[in-house]
């Protein structure tokens, strides 16, 4: 019965490289949704380490899997409230492209990262400013 | 459960499962797609948690993750009309870095399990009635994190009526 085949390396590993993903997601994403549904991934690379130890180190101590609940709570209300926020920029600037969205067009802000910008894509992203309709007050 | 070959075989196939479809949320043009293949990586970390013997989380994997904000996602998609365009670029100039700081990342924690004392498999003593001592301590010893958390629900619910109503 404990010829174990299974480690608890191979659920750390696991976890650890959908975290990983997850972050990577979060970082290329450009929609808002898009990061969220990475930030999504993040939780559940972190829960299952979490299971896996609470089972191979503390099987008879539940504390691991609590904490799983409250982190499956808090990303439901992450959600919820992520999503909302997009919705509203989305009819503020009619777009949910986390780049695009910038109320900064003239400041200081978008002059500073226009160089990189072009460095980055010739023609420039779509949030060149006043590209985004509504957003000019 | 977590013993034998089938275990075994169960893990890897769940955990090309995980990661493939977690490849595609990352990566598919289209953000509908990906939304649905989140779907998909979720019922698989429902399934890694039946192998890890919590079949309670499994449950609420599955009813909340899957049922609740993978649908919520959906629906957000419908709503932002053209987000999901395929036409529309989805991913933005920052590959490199962004690999970079994810592969530092897992290198990172790989690095902290070497070192660690958890290379060493410990032995898998087996659980007692899971569901029923994790309900007993939630309800007795986390009690009060039990009753915040329900407030923050609340307070979230509000929060998103007022944010997305229209002024």
């Amino acid at each position: 019965m404990n010829t174990l085949l299974l480690s608890l390396n191979h659920f750390l590993v696991l976890g650890a490289l959908l975290f990983g993903l997850g972050i990577f997601g979060a970082l290329t994403r450009r929609s808002a949704i898009g990061i969220l549904m990475s930030v999504e991934l993040m939780f559940n690379g972190v829960n299952i380490t979490l299971v896996a130890l609470q089972r191979y180190l503390w099987p008879n101590d539940h504390t691991g899997q609590i904490f799983v609940i409250f982190a499956i709570t808090v990303a439901a209300v992450e959600s919820a409230v992520g999503l909302a926020l997009v919705i509203a920029a989305y009819r503020r600037f009619r777009t949910a492209m986390a780049d695009e969205v910038s109320l900064l067009h003239d400041g200081a802000l978008a002059m500073a990262l226009a160089p990189f910008r072009k460095m980055g894509n010739p023609e420039g992203l779509a949030g060149h400013p006043g590209s985004a309709p509504g957003a000019g007050h | 459960m977590t013993s034998g070959i089938g275990a075994t075989v169960i893990f890897w196939v769940l955990a090309l499962f995980i990661l493939g479809f977690g490849l595609a949320v990352v990566r598919a043009r289209n953000l509908f797609k990906a939304a649905i293949s989140l779907a998909f990586c979720l019922f698989g970390v429902a399934g890694i948690f039946l192998l890890l013997e919590a079949e309670f989380l499994a449950g609420v994997q599955v009813l909340l993750y899957i049922g609740a904000v993978t649908t919520l996602t959906i629906f957000a998609i419908m709503v932002t009309q053209g987000i999901a365009d395929p036409a529309v670029k989805q991913l933005n100039e920052q590959q490199l870095p962004a690999a970079i700081v994810a592969g530092t990342a897992v290198l990172a924690v790989g690095l902290a399990l070497v070192n660690g004392v958890l290379l060493a498999a410990p032995a898998l003593a087996t659980a007692d009635g899971a569901v029923l001592g994790l309900g007993r301590e939630l309800l007795v010893q986390y009690v009060l994190p039990f009753d915040v958390v329900t407030v923050l629900l609340l307070i979230a619910m509000v929060g998103a009526i007022i944010l997305a109503r229209k002024e």
